[in-house]
């Protein structure tokens, strides 16, 4: 988790159990990997196309998280 | 309190290893292969070089489970240096040995 923690302050790229993927600024994590993240894209990977929303704020339920990037996605940003 | 260590993972440090996640269906589990760099007692791991397997819609719905609507292709996206949560990791093994067979059904 260190690795997860040096991320603190820039990009990093989030892919959920199912088909969303989020990229934001993370401010911080608890024990739970529970995130806060500012100035999020939230991707739903749908058949063709994935659809995107941009919140401002968020704290991130870390129950569905499976993977995590620092540095966000090359694809996307 | 003894700490049971069911899996060493220290013996796949630096190794290529495969690792599927909790969600979706058998046939189109998320899959990542990656070199394995680190590791806790939580199976938090940390992937270098890491690979994402991609899905694809299925043209036809299978008999078996008509509501699995994807299927994991040969094809894959670079993720680079990653964390995988030990709370969604369902399988991990090395990717040396794994081969592929002919179906048997």
């Amino acid at each position: 988790m260190e690795l997860i923690d040096k991320c603190i302050g820039s990009r990093i790229w989030i892919v959920m159990r199912g088909d969303k993927e989020l990229v934001g600024t993370l401010r911080g994590f608890d024990d739970y990997v529970n995130m806060v993240l500012d100035d999020v894209t939230e991707y739903e990977i749908t058949p063709e196309g994935k659809r995107v929303t941009k919140l401002d704020q968020i704290l991130l339920n870390g129950n569905n998280v499976a993977l995590l990037v620092p540095g966000g996605s090359p694809n996307y940003d | 309190q003894k700490k049971a260590i069911v899996l060493d993972m220290s013996k796949y440090v630096d190794k290529s290893v495969r690792v599927k996640f909790m969600g979706g269906r058998e046939a189109n589990r998320r899959a990542v292969v990656g070199v394995l760099k680190g590791y806790d007692a939580l199976l938090n791991l940390v992937l270098d070089e890491a690979h994402e397997y991609l899905k694809a819609r299925r043209a036809a719905p299978r008999p078996q489970d008509p509501t699995d609507a994807y299927r994991l292709l040969d094809e894959t996206r670079p993720m680079g240096l990653m964390v995988c949560r030990g709370t969604s990791i369902m399988l991990v093994c090395p990717t040396d040995g794994l081969e592929e067979i002919a179906n048997p059904f």
